[in-house]
């Protein structure tokens, strides 16, 4: 782990931001977790197993990184997805969190520079850093937990705190 | 500027990231800017007044940097008030302050980051924090609300930011 003090300072308040997710979700029911935006988009569950299949996707598939932490979470990844309940989300949730501090911990400046082969929806390959990886991973974290937030508000429910 | 490749990283993707914001909302007309995911909510134009002021509040007011080129900006975020802002004014706010903060990341060391301030609320309460804390803030103040702007933009069948 780097002892850059902006760099733990980022990761250290992005932990803290999926924590505050986890506790948002964790309370709510079937029926609440069913919850929308608007009929075309897509439910609180929805959102934050998209937010755990990212992280497994990107870490899993792209960075061929071992997958022995997250056995348990194949289903998150696996077609059909079932529907979660809260606490399997939750779960999901810490478990891919614990991947991605044990890779941060693990990681050289080095490691982070190197690059991994990827194919857009087009069929088009790129070429992806971990770094890059990580970075995405935090704004998607972000940016679908402001959809998280904005969907719980919305139904009168108490969105995660920032 | 830091030469660490990661975190370089991170600030050259949250550009891109404040760009697509930006891109969203440049064709909105004033009515789309009104538009809110529900009645006690905010519309996408006072989501990005929101960010806009919290830029200022936080480099400029809690941090102490120069603001002549933003001062203005600052009342963007009244609880009180939401003002009539065009498309055009919220995208060049975005501009002006991510000048602003990019300027700031060129020219504060590490040292810097690690600078710690304090700041007294109105109710005497005491807020301590560095820079590094108000830069991952603003980031993730950016990417949260703007989470939300694509909601609200998604909700009423306008283009959203891609990520």
């Amino acid at each position: 782990m780097t002892d850059n003090h902006m760099i733990t300072t980022i990761y250290d308040n992005w932990k803290g931001y999926q924590e505050n997710v986890a506790a948002a979700i964790a309370p709510l029911t079937a029926e609440q977790l069913a919850l929308q935006a608007a009929p075309h988009l897509h439910s609180i569950g929805e959102i934050v197993r998209h937010i755990i299949w990212a992280r497994i996707g990107w870490f899993i598939f792209t960075l061929n990184e071992d997958k022995a932490s997250i056995q348990d979470l194949s289903h998150f990844v696996e077609e059909p997805l079932p529907t979660f309940t809260a606490a399997q989300l939750v779960h999901g949730l810490g478990a891919t969190w614990r991947m991605i501090s044990d890779a941060l911990a693990r990681w050289s400046d080095d490691d982070l520079k190197q690059t991994f082969p990827d194919t857009d929806e087009e069929g088009t390959e790129f070429q992806v850093s971990r770094a890059w990886v990580i970075w995405h991973l935090l704004e998607h974290d972000l940016h679908h937990g402001g959809e998280v937030s904005l969907t719980l508000g919305m139904h009168g429910l108490q969105a995660q705190d920032m | 500027m830091t030469d660490n490749h990661m975190i370089t990283t991170i600030y050259d993707n949250w550009k891109g990231y404040q760009e697509k914001v930006a891109a969203a909302i440049a064709p909105l007309t004033a009515e789309q800017l009104t538009l809110r995911a529900a009645p006690h909510q905010w519309s996408v134009g006072r989501l990005v007044e929101h960010m806009v002021g919290a830029r200022v509040w936080w480099i400029i007011e809690r941090l102490g940097e120069d603001g002549a080129a933003v001062q203005s900006l600052k009342d963007w975020d009244r609880e009180d008030e939401v003002l009539p802002l065009t498309a055009a004014e919220l995208v060049a706010g975005l501009d002006l302050t991510w000048q602003m903060i990019a300027n700031a990341l060129a020219r504060w060391s590490a040292t810097d980051m690690e600078q710690v301030f304090t700041y007294t609320h109105y109710n005497g309460e005491q807020q301590q924090f560095d820079r590094a804390w108000v830069i991952y803030h603003l980031l993730e103040h950016d990417l949260h609300h703007g989470g939300e702007v694509s909601l609200t933009l998604g909700a009423h069948g306008l283009e959203a930011p891609d990520i």
